[in-house]
């Protein structure tokens, strides 16, 4: 678990009543408090680490607290580190600023001010950290997307490699081998495609569209081989106005992937129901009125369990596939300011609900 | 009748030695090049009736590269790229370039294209250092050309 998810603090402190006050208000609050009467007892709570913060008074039996927060500044520059005190000499003050102290208070003090600093400072380290780990994850995902542009260039050389071969083999048994590995060729092309357009950061370049264009774009480019060009399309549009301002590259991606999976899943005559209607409900703070789109089909539908999971990254139920296909869906929902969700299960095969705002803004 | 001839540049030799040895087989005549510059002292000096290139050279930008080649008003020019950027393609396209293909591709898949560039091509079988583009360019039908 997080250090952050249930704070701990360290209370230093030599009058016991303050101490046990501390505590009492510190963990009605939430934090998990641990308290020391001494520089020595400090020392013994093991590693400065844990801490969120550690609350110190400045003057303690056995020295004061300036050594503590030598100790813990050298060992952890992330705690966070309140200081009580009787007296503050300019000395003491010095010393506070030169190793970061997040707050200092004179006694007596009011609990609730200390509540309250304490309550910023685990704000700050909270969104310190959001930031640090959207920041890795943008590098990550810069990182992702490099390599699964880069390796465009040697799955070119094992496809021309492989194609050179069959100039040359005529063998039955050496043609099914080359084959099979043209073939993994391809399945880690599209599952490096799918990585890559999952890791790399989605910039919008909004249209004015008509909505049902861009499905029967991306229903046109679907591949319908596998099931003998027998699935159908059905649109039900009542009349809505589909008239949206969105990235239609990316949203045909979206019906694209849906499609994919509704074809894969339905094995005799797949038949596909687009369903629209006008939604007045704000998505994701938007004000902007939306359209509802249902996407049915005549599959066996999502498993209740399975439901939770359709939009977690590389969860898949095909053999083949990276399960990235309706993460892609969701993500690129949501950064037009929409959102998207599997059917409580009221229609036979699976149901995608999309709720898109006419007039999306980015949402990063 | 001889087939068309290709002049390809690619940083990648293993990429470009493989295409060539493919195309050769299928009795196309080729020139590999590995840079910009080398492509481009060909593109000067030997006529081809089509060029496939990448746009993530070493050196030049490939679109600089495609800009040049374009100026030389010559033949067509197909680029083969591992970018998938649309903005990029349509940057591409909007300089001159005949077809975007993103990698990698089949061989047969590029050889059609190859093919659908050199007959629909506006560009005749000039002769070295004739231009410009939009005079005298006759529509259809490959470009036999030796060189």
């Amino acid at each position: 678990m997080d250090k952050l998810d249930v704070p701990q603090v360290l209370v230093v402190e030599d009058d016991p009543d303050i101490c046990e006050n501390l505590q009492q208000i510190l963990e009605l609050d939430g934090y998990s408090v641990d308290t020391a009467g001494s520089i020595a007892e400090a020392r013994q709570n093991g590693s400065w680490a844990r801490y969120f913060a550690v609350i110190l008074d400045r003057q303690l039996p056995d020295g004061t607290s300036d050594e503590l927060m030598r100790e813990i500044r050298a060992n952890n520059a992330d705690t966070a580190i309140i200081v009580i005190t009787g007296l503050a000499d300019v000395d003491s003050t010095v010393n506070a600023l030169r190793h970061r102290v997040g707050d200092f208070f004179l006694k007596p003090f009011n609990p609730d001010i200390l509540r309250s600093s304490l309550a910023q400072l685990l704000r700050a380290k909270r969104a310190e950290k959001r930031a640090s780990e959207a920041e890795r994850l943008a590098i990550i995902g810069q990182m992702i997307a490099g390599i699964a542009h880069e390796s465009r260039n040697a799955i070119q050389r094992i496809q021309s490699g492989i194609d050179l071969l069959k100039l040359d083999v005529h063998d039955q048994n050496l043609v099914s081998q080359i084959d099979k590995i043209e073939e993994a060729n391809i399945s880690l092309k599209s599952m490096l495609d799918e990585i890559r357009d999952y890791a790399a950061p989605i910039n919008l370049e909004h249209r004015e569209v008509d909505l049902s264009s861009v499905w029967r774009h991306a229903w046109a480019n679907v591949n319908c081989n596998g099931n003998n060009g027998k699935a159908k399309l059905q649109e039900s549009t009542n009349n809505c106005n589909l008239q949206c301002s969105v990235d239609d590259f990316r949203l045909e991606q979206v019906f694209r992937n849906i499609f994919e999976n509704s074809l894969a899943a339905c094995e005799n005559a797949p038949v596909i129901q687009i369903e629209c209607a006008d939604s007045g409900q704000s998505c994701n703070g938007s004000s902007s009125e939306a359209v509802k789109i249902a996407i049915r089909d005549n599959g066996p539908g999502f498993a209740i369990d399975h439901r939770q999971k359709v939009f977690e990254p590389f969860f898949t139920t095909r053999q083949r596939g990276t399960g990235l296909g309706m993460s892609i869906v969701k993500r690129t929902i949501e950064a037009h300011g929409g959102s998207v969700a599997i059917g409580n299960g009221d229609s036979p095969g699976a149901e995608v609900i999309i709720t898109m705002p006419r007039r999306a803004s980015q949402v990063q | 009748m001889a087939k068309s001839s290709i002049l390809l540049v690619d940083d990648d030799r293993d990429m470009v030695d493989s295409f060539s040895r493919w195309f050769k087989r299928k009795g196309y005549r080729t020139t590999s090049t590995y840079h910009p510059m080398q492509c481009l002292i060909a593109a000067a000096n030997q006529k081809f009736d089509v060029a496939v290139i990448d746009i993530g050279l070493p050196d030049m930008n490939g679109l600089e590269l495609l800009g040049e080649l374009i100026q030389l008003e010559r033949f067509p020019v197909l680029v083969l790229s591992g970018i998938s950027d649309p903005k990029i393609q349509s940057n591409a396209i909007e300089l001159g370039a005949d077809r975007f293909l993103v990698k990698p591709v089949s061989m047969e898949l590029l050889e059609r294209a190859i093919g659908d560039a050199i007959s629909q091509s506006h560009f005749s079988s000039l002769p070295v250092g004739v231009g410009p583009r939009h005079s005298g360019s006759q529509h259809g039908g490959p470009t036999n050309g030796q060189t």
